[in-house]
């Protein structure tokens, strides 16, 4: 009783306060140093690397803002970035094609634990293993897209050997990874009260209408997070590439971080790929904000 | 029962006692061991030795390593063999650091870095003062480690990339093999005609769906390249490395012959990534296909044993000539080793004869795992026994066709005028994209505005 009173007059409330705060942040404290360390400390790191030439091997040289000034006139930079604003494509593909199963996969149909699992499997497999699995599909003679299109009297393009059609055949494959946001837009369907679905019935709304005025605005913030995640992903797409294309044929799958990834560890030039990280460290903080900003416009959130 | 209770307090107490101690021991620096001055001496010196690799790659240098200790009472080799891409990571970064090891192996694109960031010890005192016991003209490829005349490294392990053929799909076809070509006309008989002729009589339909489904030659991919577009006559850079020669008009011809290659089925087209379709060499459904003379021979163990004869050929002779690619991992002295005498001692040893013959003696064969170091390497039992179902004079004939030396150039950005720009107009070229003109001047002007400038 005592205790209660002088937490309510104040005075060890202080002290119990600052006292959970410690606590709370020693429990923290190894994501805080983590952070601190290895993410903090290492973008630092990077962009004081960015104003240096530095081959890993030997001295740095400082060059101030020549890594960046040289970027600029470099035309594998400017494909890079084309490759990778072109790959944006599958963004909105794959929002409305995860949307369209997670729509399908609310229904209480039989089997509906294996049809979610078996749409959500080939998220969590392994990059490398599916960009194996995907060049057999797209191989010109006997993969499977070609012959199904050989069976109608089409005669299949040569995928990831043509400069045309390495991109397209890149954006149908990041179908495969559309479970990730079907997962997420199914919890947010589930979410939803069916009071509301059970009124707009009663007063005559179709199916259409139902999913328009109810489902979207009801689920708008997880398509927000989804196009976040997807826009950003897809900025950072590198296996891929590295696997199936090595960012030909005529650098027509040249990926930013591809490109990146070649400086830092294949060429060695670790401040040019710094500068080239942090430029794409902006390029996706300015995408990022430009969603939030117009996303007031049509996310609905309920509080 | 009053039963031992873990309190949130004292939970919290001892989480955070934990926390601070963890802090405290990742922060500390490691201390030398205390001990007498004669413990220090007994201390054996332990010499850092980093090579590329795989388990295998391992236990051959602990093999070598204990035999070295064996002779050298009082020196350590602590060898460690990390994968390619781990390696061309944390070698670079250690000898940034400081921290590289002892010795470690160079290849030709690290031995270049290494030397341009003085990461590489000049050996040239050394083996001057070494000599005649260490023979140094009997050393393979010496130019892959001299720099303004002085030797920055000893071979590790010396490879010569040529062809591998299949000699049960030249017997079934009735064709005489590349080896017997080469050795009964050198370049009269196997040259870029010969090639041609017997290339059509090897691309074939076997299934009869009008697509060929075994074909001669399996593509000019990575380092053949390079060897062909010199065995016509071209090259990449000038010898000053001043200039590029892709667009010269011995280039040139060198890229129209790839070309025709292609458009005679000879090598299928890199966009129908045959190898995709179990058309591979391996699979017998190749007649010849690239191979390096370190690796390849790997396929004569019991275990990894092809199901068909197969040997040996440097590439066919152009109007340049023989030219084989053929490089060498070098090991070097870093420059931060503290105990240089020692580590220059276990090099020599790794690039010696002793040490092949050592250890073949003691059931290892290097003939399976590295390429040869020296010459007289060719005539040893240790190379000669393991690998003498194979053409041994052939592949010598690779490393004396191995011109110029160093065959890589020695530009900055090797790889990537070699493996990106100049293999993306390649493959421009032969899936038709570009001519061979159009791709010639278009390498050019990448390297032009990307590595000259």
């Amino acid at each position: 009783m005592a205790t209660s009173i002088r937490i309510l007059n104040g005075t060890v409330r202080g002290k119990l306060y600052w006292r959970r705060t410690l606590e709370g942040y020693l429990f923290i404290s190894p994501w805080i140093i983590g952070f601190a360390v290895f993410t903090a400390g290492a973008l630092l790191g990077s962009f004081g690397i960015s104003l240096t030439e530095w081959s890993i091997i030997g001295d740095r040289y400082w060059v101030g803002a020549g890594n960046y000034v040289k970027l600029v006139q470099d035309q594998f930079f400017w494909k890079s970035l084309q490759v990778t604003f072109l790959y944006l494509l599958n963004v909105p593909m794959n929002l409305v094609l995860g949307l369209l199963l997670a729509l399908l996969l609310n229904q209480k149909i039989l089997g509906l634990g294996v049809f979610r699992t078996v749409f959500f499997l080939p998220s969590v497999t392994a990059g490398v293993a599916v960009s194996l699995l995907w060049l057999w599909i797209f191989n010109p003679r006997f993969g499977v897209i070609n012959v199904l299109l050989a069976k109608i009297g089409i005669q299949g393009p040569m995928w990831l050997g043509s400069e045309t059609w390495a991109m397209p055949a890149l954006i149908i494959m990041s179908v495969w990874g559309v479970g990730g946001s079907m997962l997420i837009y199914l919890a947010a369907l589930q979410g939803i009260p069916t009071a509301l679905y059970e009124a707009a019935t009663i007063d005559g709304a179709s199916h259409l209408r139902k999913f328009l005025y109810i489902t979207i605005p009801m689920i708008s913030p997880v398509l927000l997070l989804n196009l976040i995640i997807g826009v950003i992903g897809s900025f950072q797409v590198f296996t891929q590439a590295f696997i199936m294309t090595r960012g030909g044929p005529n650098y027509a799958t040249l990926f930013y971080v591809l490109y990146l990834y070649q400086h830092a560890f294949q060429w060695y030039n670790m401040g040019y790929a710094s500068a080239l990280a942090w430029i794409l460290f902006i390029v996706i903080l300015v995408c990022t904000f430009l969603i939030l900003k117009m996303s007031r416009d049509w996310v609905y959130y309920e509080d | 029962m009053n039963t031992p209770r873990l309190t949130r307090r004292s939970f919290l107490n001892l989480a955070g006692t934990m926390s601070a101690a963890s802090l405290l021991a990742a922060c500390a620096l490691p201390t030398a061991a205390p001990g007498t001055s004669e413990e220090a001496m007994a201390e054996p010196i332990v010499i850092g030795w980093a090579r590329h690799g795989n388990e295998v790659s391992q236990a051959t240098e602990d093999t070598l390593a204990g035999l070295f200790q064996e002779a050298n009472p009082g020196v350590e080799i602590d060898a460690l063999a990390l994968p390619w891409s781990d390696y061309n990571t944390k070698i670079p970064i250690d000898i940034a650091g400081g921290t590289a090891p002892d010795t470690f192996t160079a290849h030709p694109a690290l031995m270049i870095n290494s030397h341009a960031a003085g990461g590489a010890a000049n050996l040239t005192e050394r083996i001057n003062a070494a000599e005649p016991g260490i023979n140094y003209a009997d050393i393979l490829y010496p130019g892959d480690a001299e720099f303004d005349g002085d030797i920055f490294g000893l071979p590790q392990k010396s490879c010569t990339h040529q062809i591998r053929y299949n000699k049960d799909l030249f017997a079934e076809a009735g064709l005489p093999t590349p080896g017997e070509l080469y050795w009964s006309g050198g370049a009269d008989a196997w040259n870029f005609n010969s090639f041609v002729e017997i290339g059509q009589q090897l691309t074939k339909d076997l299934d009869g769906d009008g697509n060929p489904d075994q074909y001669a030659y399996a593509g000019i991919g990575g380092t053949g390249n390079v060897a062909m577009l010199r065995a016509a006559g071209g090259d990449i850079f000038d010898e000053a490395v001043t200039q590029c020669l892709v667009n010269s008009p011995e280039s040139v011809s060198g890229l129209e012959y790839m070309l025709s290659l292609v458009e005679n089925e000879i090598i299928p087209s890199p966009e129908l990534m045959v190898n995709e379709l179990g058309i591979n060499f391996d699979t017998g459904r190749m007649a010849m296909a690239g191979g390096t003379t370190c690796d390849s021979v790997q396929a004569l163990h019991p275990d990894k044993r092809l199901p068909f004869a197969w040997d040996f050929v440097v590439l066919p002779a152009g109007p340049g000539g023989f030219r084989c690619w053929g490089d060498t991992d070098q090991s070097v002295v870093s420059t931060s080793s503290a105990n240089p005498d020692e580590a220059f001692d276990w090099i020599v040893f790794r690039a010696s004869l002793d040490a092949w013959e050592q250890a073949y003696d003691g059931g290892m064969k290097l003939a399976f795992t590295d390429g040869p170091t020296r010459w007289s390497t060719f005539d040893s039992r240790a190379f000669t026994e393991p690998l003498g179902e194979l053409d041994i004079p052939m592949i010598k004939e690779g490393y004396r066709h191995t011109n110029p030396d160093p065959f890589v150039p020695r530009s900055k950005d090797p790889y990537r005028v070699l493996f990106s720009i100049y293999a993306t107009e390649i493959n421009n070229m032969l899936r038709g994209t570009k001519t061979p003109q159009e791709a010639a001047d278009d390498a050019c002007a990448l390297i032009d505005s990307e590595i000259l400038a």
